[in-house]
Formats: C-alpha cells, structure tokens, sequence
C-alpha cells in the first residue's frame, strides 16, 4: 500500500463500506453458524421423506413442529394437496358428530364394523365415478391440531380396496372425524 | 442497556442462521448433503443480495425439472448427496423433449423468444439455493411461483424472468425482516473516526493493530449507542476486514456510490455483482476444512469434530490471523468466554451466578490454546504417515513416486532404500494406532475411499502446513507483555473488567 485513509477517493471510500458491509456480514453469519442455535429439527425435506416412506403415525416430533410452527403447517397442508391425486376436504359446518363415511372427489371411505371379529373396523376405499388405471397405494388423514396418519392400501378390485383395523385406531378416529381431511395418492 | 437486549440483538438473524445451519449440517447417506462450497456460496450471495441471476437459474430448472415424474420436488429432493455429477447422469438419461437440449456442459431451454443455458456446474449450488428458499420462505408460496412455469404454461424465456422476479421479490421482502440492515457505514464511521482520533486526523493499515483493536473495543463495547461491537470477535473481524479492504481499494474504483448493496442502480444502490467478485478478491482460498468435509475425502476420518472446532476459526480468517496474530488469540481465547457467558445468560444465569460465570469464563489461556492447536497439528501428521502407509499397502501409490505429504515426502526418487523403508515402518505404526473411519485395509475395498485419500491427504497436508506456520509465528511474535504467558496474565483483568461492564448490571 500505504494508502492512508485520507489518500482514498471518494469512490474507494464508498466502495469500502459496501465491501465491508458484505463482509463483515458473511463473518457474522459464519461465527452464529458455527455456534448459534441449532438448526430446525423438522424442516420440509423431512415431511417429504415421511410422505414417501414406509406408512406410519406421523411422529410425536413432526407433530409439536407442525403445531408450534404454522408456516410448516401450511407447507405440509400443500404438499400433501399437491402429492395427492384425490382428496376429501372438512365436511360441512353441520356435520358435528361422529361419521361413517366420507365423500371425496371421485371416492368414498366407509367404515364398516366386522361381524366376524369385535373391535374391528373394515376401511373400505371405492371410487365412485371412473376407476383409474394406478389406482393410489396411499391414504393419509391430516387434523388441523397435528394429527396425522398414513396408510400403505392394498390392491384396488374393480375400483374398491378394503382393509381391516382396530376400532380403537388413530385412523378409525381421524377418518370418523369431520374436521379431517383425507388425501389419496 | 439490559442483557436482554443483547440477546435479542443477536437473535434478530436467527431465523436466517437456522436455515443456513440447516443448509450445511444437512446429511444423506452419512455425507453433506450440500458441498460446503455451494453453503457458502448461498450465504455469500444471500448477504452480498446478489441473488437475482441464481434465482432466474433456479426458475429455468424447476421447468426443466417438470418433465420429470415428480416435477421440481424429486429432481431437487431425491435422495443422495447433491453434485453437479448427479445432474449430469439425471439430464443424461432424460427422455426426448422439445422442453430443453443436452449439452456437454448443461441445458439449454428451448423458448421462443431466446434460449437460456444452465450449467452442470451450477446446479448443485442451484440446489442448495433451492433448499435454503424452501426454509426461508416456505413451500406454499414458492409452490405458487414454480407451478406455472411447467409446461406448457411458460413458453417464452420472458415468462419465467417474471416468476424469476417474483421469487426474488419474496425473498428480498424476507431478508428485510432476517437480514437486519448492518448499518456499515455508521460501523465503518465509528472505525474510521477511532483510528483518525489516534492518528492525528489520519490513518493508514499499520494503525489497524492490536492495541487499538483491544482499546476500540474496551470503550465501544459498553456505549449505549453502538450495538455493532458488543463482542471482542465482532471488533476483531471489522477492524481486520478494514485493513483487507484498505488494502485493496485500488480494486474499488468502480463504485462510485456511497450506498447500501441492492440491485436498484436508480436508488443508487452498489452493484451486488461487483462486491461479491471484490469479496472473491479479498477472502483467502478454499478452506480446506469445508473440502475435508465434502466426499470422498469425508468417507475418511482424517479429523474429528473437535480438531475441525479448533481450528475452525482460523481457517475462516486467513490472512487476518497473520495480519493480527495477538487479536486473532485473544479472539480465540477471551470470544470463546464471552461465548460462554452469552449462552449463560440465554439460559437465565444472573446475580451471583453470572458473576461466577464472568470470573471463570476462559477454559483456557494463550499457551493451552496453542497448546491445543499443536495437538491438532501432530495428530495431522499421524494421520499423513498412516495415509501413507495405507494408501502404499493398498497400490494407491507406489515408492518411489513423490507423494504430496511433507515433511513425509519420502517417496521422492532421491531417497535412498534404507530410508524408504524406514519411513515405510514408521508409516506402518502411525496406521497402527488409528482405528477411525477410513483407516481399516477393508475400508479400501471401496473406490470412492480409494478416492478420498488421493484427493484427501494433500487437503491435510495443508492443514497442518497451515497450523505449523501459523504456530511458528505466534512463537515469534513480539508481545507488548513479553511471552504468552505474562500477555494472558496482563489481558484477563481488562477483559474480565470489560465484561462486567457489558453484562454485570443484570439483576
């Protein structure tokens, strides 16, 4: 150098304050990354994954997140919308009580209780206009407090697939519920 | 001024930090997912907000990607670690399309007003960009933005320019909320005004030393009207990104406004393009530590966590840490406490409690510090004797070719048998005493570990050729105390007494 501080211009002063606002927020940025707080625990790639993996209970943590975090929450709302082929929204504000079957767009899930078995619950899945040439090996039920579970169907026979649960099971409950949503891909 | 506001000044960008953490700790199959390049490179454009051309890049994949099943979410998150290689053999077995054509180099979409290229090259960090836009701003609204540009909606390479520009609105409406304004020149000014104070109304580089760096922050550090300089590191890197940039003025010539970094040229805003090259002029070389991190050299265990945390920082300052060697030890050493008491406050420490956690705040002085970082050093060159070892026994090299390992360049044509093979036994011991990842002869039945120790070992070498040397002149550094010792025992009241008047007024 030396270039002292009053033998720059006034070009090479400004453009200093530029370089060093850029700077000294890349180091600030690279110290906090280093040792700030830690990164989301749920984050979008994870909800993806959930969505192409083996069917599961949405887990206890996925659950907080998407509850203690809206914009996750509205994200997920949308990649489910968008992953799922069909899709059966909220029923009406009058339906208060606990249901037995739910109309989507082009389908229907009906709860059916087994003669055979006590406790049971056939879930049946039929489509009510065309049947499609892939039919969807997925069907998930989302709650707007954070519940949600996935289910890996079986194979659809003349448009219709059945499976047998438990009374008691998170799905039966969400399915029965009207403030569900249930999507199918 | 309450801790509290202290700590809420440092979380203002938290959000931000989150999602650039989540873009660089991010993993797939015990990988980065991202290359540590490609993180810094978001961060860089992000800060610099040079981030319009990337985001047009990304608008013209995402349609690229729409001929995939799938669309844009598997293309960018399919599982795998992301590299421009993966992209090669994607687009390399795409079906025929009128969408795009396969060139050697990238794509280029076909539209009927012009064709627009992009590069295998860039889309891994086009990728990483994607990731951290997913974070930042969420899917939904970029859901809004990329689904019309699938086909055949955009037909015109002007029409993806508008979502393009869409996105880059939404994500600059984010960053004035979690990119809080660094009001440089009031920062700069507060710089300028210190060292023209002491210079007699003018300064040049050699005024930026350490005396004035510790001295600037003793009285900047508790004033109520500057928020910028709460922390020791914090007036360690502005004073010595002051003298890099000082230094390479002349280069600077080309900006003539004085004005905050934007893409508006009409509201006088500095061309974000220029200082984002002038930072690619200032900052050092590639950090060795991001590449160790990366594949193949990641599939071995070279270094753990803990020796990449110790010399973390120095790697990140280069050239400043031998432009201001003491500072640089006093940040290692007095920022790690004042880290330390910051997280204690986070978590509620006051009174009594904080005072303790004041007083007992360094882990360790200056020697332990160099002490620690020697370690790293030798354990470096333990680890280049095993590699030799290994990567001999295995065919990767054979004698007597020179290999990049030094002072192990035993290898060189010159050296005589004798010594070959002594060098070869004392290679044979070092692999001996490691049992890391990486270092079992089965481990070597895998090509890409074969890899990672060719493109590995130099990237070690100069770590430890870095640590050495940096030790080496800490060793001969004059000090205002004498030696390290007596240095260590003249700052630790000035600093404690520093930290007391920042933090001690909690009740």
């Amino acid at each position: 150098m030396s270039n002292s501080w009053s033998g720059l211009n006034a070009k090479q002063k400004s453009g200093i304050t530029a370089a060093l606002e850029a700077l000294t927020a890349l180091d600030t940025l690279s110290q906090a990354i280093a040792s700030g707080p830690p990164a989301p625990r749920i984050a979008f790639r994870d909800l993806l994954a959930w969505t192409k993996g083996p069917a599961v209970n949405l887990p206890i943590a996925y659950k907080q997140a998407l509850l203690a975090n809206p914009t996750l929450r509205r994200d997920f709302d949308r990649l489910l919308a968008k992953t799922a082929e069909w899709r059966c929204e909220r029923a009406a504000a009058a339906s208060s009580g606990l249901l037995d079957t739910r109309d989507g767009s082009g389908f229907r899930v009906r709860l059916k209780p087994s003669r055979a078995a006590q406790g049971q619950v056939y879930l049946l899945i039929e489509f009510t206009g065309d049947v499609p040439v892939a039919p969807p090996r997925s069907l998930a039920v989302t709650c707007a407090d954070g519940d949600c579970v996935r289910l890996e169907l079986p194979e659809f026979r003349d448009g219709s697939a059945q499976l047998l649960s438990d009374e008691n099971a998170e799905v039966v409950r969400l399915l029965r519920d009207p403030k569900t949503e249930i999507f199918l891909w | 001024m309450s801790a509290d506001h202290y700590i809420l000044e440092a979380e203002k960008s938290s959000e931000l930090i989150a999602a650039l953490r989540l873009l660089a700790e991010t993993e797939d199959g015990g990988q980065p997912r991202f290359p540590p390049e490609a993180c810094r490179a978001v961060a860089k454009a992000v800060v610099c907000r040079n981030y319009a051309s990337a985001l047009h890049e990304v608008c013209h994949l995402v349609r690229a990607a729409s001929i995939f099943r799938g669309g844009y979410i598997e293309f960018f998150w399919a599982a795998g670690p992301v590299r421009s290689s993966r992209f090669r053999g994607v687009f390399g077995t795409a079906p025929p399309t009128a969408l795009f054509r396969v060139t050697s180099e990238g794509i280029t979409l076909v539209y009927r007003d012009k064709p627009f290229s992009v590069s295998f090259g860039r889309m891994a960090f086009l990728a990483a960009m994607m990731e951290f836009l997913i974070t930042a701003i969420g899917f939904a609204p970029l859901d809004d933005i990329f689904t019309p540009l699938a086909q055949p909606a955009a037909t015109n390479a002007a029409d993806v320019s508008a979502q393009a520009n869409t996105l880059s609105r939404a994500l600059y409406d984010w960053l004035k909320d979690h990119l809080p304004p660094l009001q440089a020149q009031r920062k700069l000014w507060a710089l300028v005004e210190f060292l023209k104070a002491r210079g007699g109304g003018n300064f040049d580089r050699e005024a930026i030393d350490d005396q004035a760096i510790l001295d600037f922050w003793c009285d900047a550090a508790t004033a109520e009207e500057i928020d910028d300089f709460r922390t020791f590191t914090s007036v360690f890197l502005a004073f010595g990104r002051l003298r890099q940039v000082i230094d390479n003025a002349d280069s600077l010539r080309s900006l003539d406004q004085a004005a905050p970094i934007g893409t508006s040229r009409e509201d006088g805003e500095v061309d974000p393009h220029e200082i984002e090259s002038f930072i690619d002029a200032v900052a050092d070389d590639v950090n060795p530590l991001d590449a160790l991190a990366d594949a193949p050299a990641s599939r071995i265990k070279f270094l753990n966590a803990k020796e990449r945390e110790v010399c973390r920082f120095l790697f990140e300052c280069g050239r400043m840490a031998d432009l201001l060697p003491l500072s640089f030890v006093r940040s290692e050493v007095f920022g790690a406490a004042q880290s330390r008491i910051t997280h204690g406050l986070r978590v509620g420490a006051k009174g009594s409690l904080l005072a303790e956690l004041i007083d007992g705040s360094c882990s360790t002085d200056y020697r332990g510090y160099q002490g620690t970082l020697a370690e790293v050093k030798r354990h470096g060159r333990t680890v280049l004797l095993a590699s030799a070892h290994i990567m001999h026994t295995a065919g990767i090299i054979e004698r007597p070719k020179v290999i990049p390992l030094r002072p192990e360049n035993a290898f060189a044509p010159s050296m005589a048998s004798t010594e070959a093979d002594a060098f070869l036994e004392q290679a044979r011991r070092a692999a001996k005493g490691i049992s890391r990842q990486g270092f079992h002869p089965t481990d070597l039945d895998d090509d890409e570990v074969r890899e990672g120790y060719v493109v590995g070992v130099p990237l070690v070498a100069k770590v430890t050729d870095r640590i050495e040397a940096f030790l080496e002149k800490l060793a001969r550094h004059p000090l205002p105390g004498g030696d390290w010792e007596a240095q260590f025992g003249q700052d630790r009241p000035v600093f404690t007494a520093c930290f007391k008047a920042i933090y001690g007024d909690v009740t």
